[in-house]
């Protein structure tokens, strides 16, 4: 009789601390993102992608403007003078110097608008995951990180409209 | 959940602490009452944003708070007085922008100053004291944007790790008015603020007893 005592409630605990565990890890919300049309879509991205683009078109005019006016100096070809020749091979010195410089230049503004649109991008699906109770978001490149995953599972149209509103500032 | 239920309180709290008529105009009586509503106001239509490690804070800043604000001090306070200054400031929006950074107690003058700090600090100095002003724009719509005129960095020299802007803006309208903040030297890409047009429209308005 005192054995059953005993057993009865240590087997009933054991079940409930069972059926908690299993709750907790059975109810996990997961689901993945399309990392790649996430970025591509972020309006963060197309803003900065029409800024670079005018900057690269005015570093690109000014590059031109040294070539044309090489090419018009040196239509003479065997007249030129020698001030003329000197003017020219410094303008070919300016070119290659600004070319370098703007080469360097274009890369380390590529790389700071990545940082930027990143660190955005990973803030706002951070706070779409918590806002929604998630407990793992995967972020899915198409390399080969997700193999497979249920579509259902795939959240990256609503994380993307969440994340463009918390970029314009509407959330 | 909680949070929520906190906010619904603390708006309750706000919206009832002020001696209200039944047009919604707050009664100042004193000048206690005064410094009570610009702390509770300033509370409020308060719009945040975090990106990583910074955190973004931007507090409309009525009309009403402004002039109460020029008042402070003064042995006389008269409803005639009161609207005069605000007069001053009809057509002009104002905000208060304020910069943390997580974990660093120290002016963001002095945040990743990079391999030349000496340099960098002076031209950070010279940028957030002046050029700023430039990064600031109130977009009202694609083709309508709107500058900040009124731009002061308040310097705090390290004694507290807030940064405070003071930004204004000339304009009357704010329909889908959008704030937007291009910021250099944090590295965290543009910062959009799309303003609230019925919290800012229904601000309580003052009356001087």
């Amino acid at each position: 009789m005192n054995y059953k005592k005993i057993v009865v409630p240590v087997l009933l605990l054991v079940l409930i601390a069972f059926s908690i565990f299993w709750s907790m890890h059975a109810s996990k919300k997961i689901a993945y993102v399309n990392t790649t049309s996430l970025y591509d879509g972020f309006k963060l991205k197309k803003e900065l992608e029409d800024k670079y683009k005018k900057v690269q078109l005015a570093r690109q005019n000014l590059l031109d403007s040294i070539k044309f006016k090489i090419q018009y100096i040196s239509i003479k070809g065997n007249a030129l003078t020698e001030p003329e020749k000197n003017m020219i091979g410094e303008l070919q010195r300016s070119y290659l110097y600004k070319e370098k410089e703007f080469a360097s230049e274009n890369e380390g503004t590529a790389q700071q608008y990545s940082e930027q649109i990143w660190k955005q991008i990973n803030q706002y699906v951070n706070d779409y995951g918590k806002e929604y109770y998630y407990d793992v978001i995967f972020g899915a490149t198409g390399q080969g990180n997700i193999m497979y995953a249920k579509e259902q599972d795939d959240i990256t149209k609503n994380v993307s409209e969440y994340i463009n509103n918390k970029y314009s500032g509407v959330k | 959940m909680l949070s929520k239920l906190l906010h619904i309180a603390l708006f309750l709290i706000t919206l009832y602490s002020c001696k209200r008529n039944s047009d919604n105009s707050c009664v100042i009586n004193s000048d206690s009452d005064a410094r009570e509503f610009i702390e509770k106001e300033s509370e409020k239509n308060t719009y945040k944003k975090r990106i990583k490690e910074v955190d973004f804070k931007l507090k409309y800043i009525s009309n009403e708070q402004m002039a109460l604000e020029d008042m402070k001090g003064l042995s006389e306070v008269t409803q005639a007085g009161f609207d005069s200054i605000i007069k001053n400031y009809d057509s002009l929006l104002f905000f208060n922008l304020e910069v943390t950074i997580d974990n660093f107690n120290e002016e963001m003058l002095k945040y990743k100053l990079g391999e030349n700090p000496e340099a960098s600090y002076n031209d950070r100095i010279d940028y957030y004291s002046f050029r700023m002003q430039k990064d600031i724009n109130l977009v009202l719509s694609e083709k309508d944007t709107v500058p900040c005129i009124l731009y002061h960095y308040e310097r705090n020299y390290g004694v507290s790790p807030k940064n405070n802007f003071m930004i204004g803006f000339k304009t009357s309208k704010i329909r889908n008015a959008v704030l937007v903040y291009d910021n250099k030297f944090l590295n965290t890409g543009t910062v959009k603020f799309a303003l609230n047009e019925q919290e800012i429209l229904n601000h309580p308005k003052i009356k001087i007893n």
